[in-house]
């Protein structure tokens, strides 16, 4: 590595660092702005004033709300996301034991969204304006369309109640969490629900993308040596067309989780999604501070590796 | 031609074959739309919690249909004749999950810790009755039971403890009931913080059930306890199910993934009726829903006012098209199903001209856009509810409309529920349409809302009223159902003369499962059929 980008990698880290301070003091004072608190969840239906101070007291509430941030960072920077307000478990588990279904459902997504997305995209620019290319818009049409709610309640309609061919929701069946099979069956559906949002825009990315490398002079050329249709397209075009669909997937996160959110909603889905949904109707505020902490951290680091990447791969983009 | 390589690529790695319901009979699979808070009967305030630890915990006593109190862990009790002092006998053998005697120690140390102020419970208050209730529960130096001259509560010995009162109460029996009073171990608990014990997620109690495993958000799974004091029950497991989507909810007991829901959308309960194996249960509920406000803001001061509002409000087709008839029109604070109903009051009955009448007689004139006006103001307000209750909100559309043909305009403000409930609390609204938890027993609930002493408290509409202050007071200090029945009769009728709130239905609760389990009973109070899951069975028909 040179030292030009060594000080540009520093920096970078530096301010991702900052950038994750910044995003933990705005959502803590967001979070709080919020109206109602932690205390009528917590007491439920026989809520007494009393009780409630007590519960702000002993959930230290009732400190100056700058207090309750360093308190709050102070422990996070030595690991201790502290303890739910709901059950009193500790946040770092919670997290811990729901990122495992959330990274299943979707990196499930992601690969079921890529393997039909692209095909589909490149079919759909090789044979554009045929039934194929129409086709494939309609697909594309219909997964942005409709809401992840939406489109999981009727798969469930369809696949459970009239065909009665896959359980509605849940990971697995109790008993029976080790089996593979029965892992699948329940994660077929979500996975269909969040694949297919994601596939519409990697469809039509990849079909324009496709589109304006087909156009371009070297494959004239690749076509002029007389080399086939179909090994044009594969191996020369559709590499390079990749390139920004490659972009799209890593700008995509984001909305892959704000959907994971829904969908393991609808599908009863134990991942950190419904723990954040819980958390922020319950105003569980260690659990809604963990579960945004973890989801921005990803996205900075995710941001960081791939400028980083750019330089190491592309030789003529240099930093000084 | 993709989707098809796909397609079976699928099948042949999943197998795809019909999905079957798990082991009929013998797990029980109960599907809840939120999970649990704590399993600790002490702390546990919320609903779901309530419907959790209840197969865990017993109490001394139960209820039976007729919300009369049965043995449970007490085997009989003696009430001394002025009614101060209460003996229970307690049930020989019992034993707590981990194998240790049960004895009267623990049930000594269970009250305790409810009127320990350290410990955060609402339910605090029921045992207002106890002796040395203000000195153990005061908030600056509350004393220890040690200190007291008179021990409140006694252990006589393992299988014997007396309880002493400071006034005789008719309730007393009553607040021992679960879900509010399961007993807890004083062998694990004590010196323990109550608030935070991880006791509180993985509990022992005397119950019928042994907690298994709890999945936070996922599941709960509860073994029989072979031990039980009254007899194994007939099911092997609960599970309890975590399903936030009440459609997906409905789904999974449709696809054999549940036996159990409570509370389904109440469109669909026709048609679940029409299911060949599928069974609706039906129940009733101490708890209401009234569309109410502020006491001490104007025009609310004025009763004429208050009446013909409730004279512009047409209850029962509320019930009939928001409820779907699965609600008894509520007039006032008991719910049919009590000894203290007054069947003698009634409500004011859907009469627009008359409400429009009295109205006028207030001093309202019809303003130029239709509202109603006096002294230059409009007679327009907002009404705060619940945005996540579908009934309330459809009553609160509804009685919008109503008012809106009385020359009354509302302002509609669902809000989600802590913020609700802060607002309320706080005094913080005008008008408000909410359902509010109910306790079996007359005494707790009447007289936090209507006492005027509680207006830091229940009473947040600001109620006030010395004749029912005096009668509220005088059915809480007697042990004689009776008298009891007399102060309540007449608060009831002098609730309705001042009409404080539009008292609109007491909710039924509505509960589907599967054909074949027998066994429930459906107790009229909050959640009172899950007391019920030791005695369910599978007959499979």
């Amino acid at each position: 590595m040179d030292s030009g980008l060594r000080t540009y990698a520093v920096k970078r880290i530096g301010f991702a660092a900052l950038m994750l301070l910044g995003v933990s003091v705005i959502l803590f004072t967001i979070m709080r702005l919020a109206p109602g608190g932690p205390e009528a969840v917590l007491i439920g239906g026989e809520f007494s004033q009393e009780a409630a101070a007590q519960i702000r007291q002993r959930l230290g509430l009732d400190r100056p709300l700058a207090l309750q941030y360093l308190g709050w960072a102070g422990a996070a920077l030595r690991g201790d996301l502290g303890r739910s307000f709901k059950t009193g478990d500790p946040v770092a588990a919670l997290i811990l034991d729901r990122l495992g279904p959330t990274v299943q459902l979707t990196a499930g997504a992601l690969v079921l969204a890529l393997g039909v997305a692209v095909p589909l995209g490149v079919l759909a620019a090789v044979r554009r304006g045929t039934i194929w290319d129409t086709l494939g818009s309609a697909v594309a049409l219909f997964g942005v369309s409709f809401p992840s709610f939406w489109l999981g309640i009727m798969l469930i309609l369809l696949f459970s109640e009239v065909f009665h061919l896959l359980p509605p929701s849940g990971l697995s069946e109790y008993g029976r969490e080790g089996e593979l099979s029965a892992r699948l069956r329940h994660a077929v559906l979500p996975t269909l629900t969040l694949g297919l949002i994601q596939m519409a825009s990697f469809m039509r990315f990849t079909r324009s993308s496709l589109l304006e490398v087909l156009r371009q002079d070297y494959v004239r050329t690749a076509r002029a040596k007389g080399l086939g249709g179909g090994r044009v397209v594969w191996r020369h075009a559709l590499r390079n067309a990749l390139i920004p669909v490659v972009t799209v997937v890593g700008l995509s996160l984001p909305t892959l989780v704000g959907g994971a959110v829904l969908t393991e909603t609808v599908f009863a889905w134990p991942g950190i999604g419904r723990l954040a949904v819980g958390a922020v109707f319950e105003r569980d505020y260690p659990v809604i501070m963990g579960v945004n902490l973890l989801v921005a951290t990803v996205v900075v680091v995710a941001n960081l590796v791939t400028d980083l990447a750019y330089c190491v791969i592309d030789p003529r983009i240099s930093y000084r | 031609m993709i989707h098809a390589i796909l397609l079976a690529l699928l099948v042949a790695i999943i197998g795809l074959t019909p999905t079957t319901s798990p082991a009929a009979g013998k797990d029980f699979v109960i599907g809840l739309s939120g999970d649990a808070t704590s399993l600790n009967p002490v702390v546990a305030t919320d609903g779901q919690s309530y419907i959790a630890e209840w197969p865990l915990f017993d109490s001394l006593v139960e209820l039976d249909q007729g919300l009369n109190v049965k043995p449970l862990l007490a085997e009989s009790w003696e009430v001394s004749r002025d009614g101060l002092t209460y003996t229970f006998k307690l049930k020989r053998g019992v034993k707590w999950h981990d194998g240790k005697p049960f004895t009267a120690r623990d049930v000594a140390f269970t009250f305790y810790s409810v009127l320990d102020p350290k410990v955060t419970t609402p339910h605090r208050a029921y045992f207002d009755a106890l002796a040395g209730f203000p000195e153990l529960t005061a908030k600056e130096n509350p004393r220890r039971p040690e200190e007291l001259a008179v021990r409140p509560i006694e252990v006589v010995d393992d299988h014997t403890v007396r309880f002493r009162l400071r006034y005789p109460s008719g309730s007393f029996l009553a607040v021992l009931v679960n879900p509010r009073a399961g007993i807890v171990p004083e062998h694990l608990l004590r010196g323990a913080d109550l608030n935070t014990a991880e006791f509180n997620r993985r509990p022992i109690g005397t119950g019928p059930f042994k907690l298994a495993e709890w999945r936070r958000g996922e599941r709960l799974v509860m073994e029989a306890n072979d031990q039980y004091h009254g007899g194994r029950p007939a099911l092997d497991r609960l599970i309890f199910r975590i399903i936030p989507d009440s459609v997906v909810l409905l789904q999974e007991l449709r696809a054999g993934g549940v036996d159990f829901i409570e509370n389904p959308p109440l469109t669909e309960v026709a048609r679940l009726k029409q299911t060949p194996n599928l069974k609706v249960l039906v129940a009733d509920n101490t708890s209401y829903t009234y569309f109410g406000w502020r006491q001490d803001l104007a025009p609310f001061t004025d009763v004429r006012v208050r009446r013909a509002l409730y004279h512009a409000i047409d209850v029962p087709t509320i019930v009939r098209e928001v409820l779907q008839g699965y609600a008894a029109v509520s007039t006032g604070q008991f719910p049919p199903s009590s000894w203290a109903f007054d069947p003698s009051v009634k409500p004011y009955a859907y009469d627009p001209a008359r409400a429009k009448a009295l109205l006028a007689e207030a001093g309202f004139k019809p303003g130029s856009d239709g509202v109603l006006t006096r002294d230059g103001k409009r007679f327009s307000f907002s009404v705060r509810h619940d945005q996540a209750n579908q009934s309330v909100k459809d009553t609160a559309v509804i009685i919008q409309e109503y008012l809106k043909r009385a020359g009354v305009e509302v302002h509609l403000e669902p809000l989600d529920w802590p913020t609700f409930v802060k607002k309320l609390f706080a005094s913080e609204f005008e008008g408000i349409v909410v359902g509010w938890t109910n306790h079996h027993d007359p005494d707790p609930f009447a007289y936090t809302i209507w006492h005027s002493s509680q207006w830091k408290g229940r009473n947040f509409a600001h109620y006030k009223n010395t004749r029912v202050d005096e009668a509220l007071e005088a059915a809480r200090r007697t042990g004689v159902t009776a008298e009891r029945k007399k102060h309540y009769a007449e608060f009831s009728k002098l609730l309705m003369e001042d009409a404080p709130y539009v008292f609109l239905y007491f909710q039924q609760q509505v509960y589907v499962t599967r054909a074949g389990y027998e066994g429930f009973v459906p107790i009229p109070t909050f959640a009172g059929i899950y007391q019920s899951l030791k005695s369910v069975r599978w007959t499979g028909k």
